[in-house]
């Protein structure tokens, strides 16, 4: 619960003051959505749910979209992401990465769907094309990066 | 009985439940009820303020450090040329640098307060929005302050936004770029008012034109005063490309907004009451 009260802190300062500074037109990664991700390796899917609410109130409370966006999107994706990656091989990188840009993707294109039902509804195509594909990528590079950050760490750790 | 149902499946109520209490905010907040969301945001914007704060303090004194060590280098280039005619040239302009920029800024700022006939408030940008949505910032003047909900923030170049969550400490400003965020404007020269809008793409648009107006490219772009949030005659930019097409009622036009808010760092908060 430490870490991910740790994680929590440096992810509200590097998001709001950090990725700004390596916007690639307009899109920056989500790093909330990211720390879920990595979170969730250590959870059940009950407490990654819960994690992904108190992630989703600060990541609501630092943007102008309504309170309760973020809780619902990434309480429900705490949830799925466990689920699904107990089905997973451990051992390889790749299929997490792809889960990683579909979770990204998924998040991007639901949050233009509940946007729309609550009346802040955007274009579809100018949305895809400026924020949820671009974002998508982002993230999923940063989060690439992480996952064979921390892998490399593990196989050096096992041989030291 | 109830209690061995809620621990069986309390995977499903656990995730249930949390998206009942999401949908029930965003509908408290969509339906803009004045109690609960409002309450939370500044609760947890007013959490996250003084690491935002400090981290901003920082962020600004090692930008500082680093445009002082830009100005020595340059400094000392120009000193190899000129070591014999400008020798106290080093000292100086190493006391310059950041501070001279930053007075720079704070000066313009300070010419703009004189200038203006409300009173203002001068506040730093902490910290941008979380999310790729929406175009906001938040800055370190919250209540505690006299910022108060829908008030103007301008900056040296023009018209910045409005204050829209205000927590005691700090408070979110929605840019005039964000996409739900719409300014009645004037134009200076051909008089014609439209509404002002942002994009996902962060341009922005007039909507609304009279189809009559004589718009022409380079024109300045103003408050209106229309609407009750913006006070008249604060610049918001320069029409850069006009959308005319035959048979439309209204026609549209592109604006490049005089602040450059990538790199907004010093704003003003307006306040409505008039400076005594």
């Amino acid at each position: 619960m430490i870490w991910l009260i740790g994680g929590l802190i440096a992810v509200v300062i590097l998001q709001t003051t950090v990725t700004p500074l390596v916007e690639l037109g307009r899109v920056r990664p989500d790093l909330f959505l990211l720390l879920l991700y990595l979170a969730s390796y250590r959870m059940n899917p009950v407490q990654a749910c819960l994690a992904g609410a108190l992630l989703g109130l600060y990541e609501d409370a630092l943007s102008g979209g309504p309170l309760g966006l973020n809780v619902f999107m990434l309480s429900v994706l705490g949830y799925v992401l466990v689920r699904v990656r107990e089905e997973l091989d451990e051992t390889r990188l790749f299929p997490h990465v792809v889960l990683l840009f579909l979770a990204s993707l998924g998040s991007g294109l639901v949050t233009l769907g509940v946007l729309a039902f609550f009346g802040m509804g955007r274009s579809l195509a100018e949305s895809l094309v400026w924020i949820v594909l671009p974002g998508a990528v982002y993230t999923t590079a940063v989060g690439a990066l992480l996952l064979f950050g921390t892998r490399l760490g593990r196989v050096v750790e096992v041989k030291l | 009985m109830i209690l061995r149902l809620l621990v069986k499946y309390r995977r499903m109520v656990v995730l249930a439940s949390a998206v009942l209490v999401s949908f029930l905010l965003m509908t408290m907040e969509a339906r803009r009820e004045e109690n609960l969301t409002p309450f939370l945001k500044r609760l947890l914007l007013e959490s996250v303020s003084p690491l935002l704060k400090a981290t901003a303090s920082i962020k600004r004194t090692s930008q500082g450090i680093w445009d002082n060590y830009v100005d020595l280098r340059s400094v000392r280039q120009e000193n190899v040329q000129l070591r014999e005619e400008i020798q106290g040239l080093e000292t100086r302009l190493r006391e310059l640098g950041e501070a001279r920029r930053e007075n720079q800024r704070l000066k313009t700022l300070l010419d703009l307060r004189e200038k203006q006939p409300f009173h203002v408030t001068p506040a730093v940008v902490i910290g941008k929005d979380a999310t790729n949505w929406f175009h906001s910032v938040l800055i370190d003047r919250g209540s505690r302050y006299g910022v108060a909900r829908h008030m103007v923030v301008i900056a040296s170049g023009g018209l910045v936004g409005q204050a829209v969550d205000v927590a005691p400490s700090s408070a979110r400003v929605q840019l005039i770029t964000d996409p739900v965020s719409s300014v009645g404007v004037l134009l200076q020269n051909s008089r014609a008012t439209g509404l002002l809008v942002g994009a996902q793409s962060g341009r922005l648009r007039i909507r609304y034109l009279p189809v009559r107006a004589d718009v022409r490219a380079g024109e300045p772009v103003i408050t209106s005063g229309l609407g009750g949030v913006y006070p008249k005659g604060i610049l918001v930019g320069k029409v850069v490309a006009i959308d005319k097409r035959s048979g439309a009622l209204f026609q549209e036009a592109t604006v490049e907004p005089s602040v450059d808010f990538s790199r907004l760092e010093e704003v003003l908060v307006v306040s409505r009451e008039d400076k005594e």
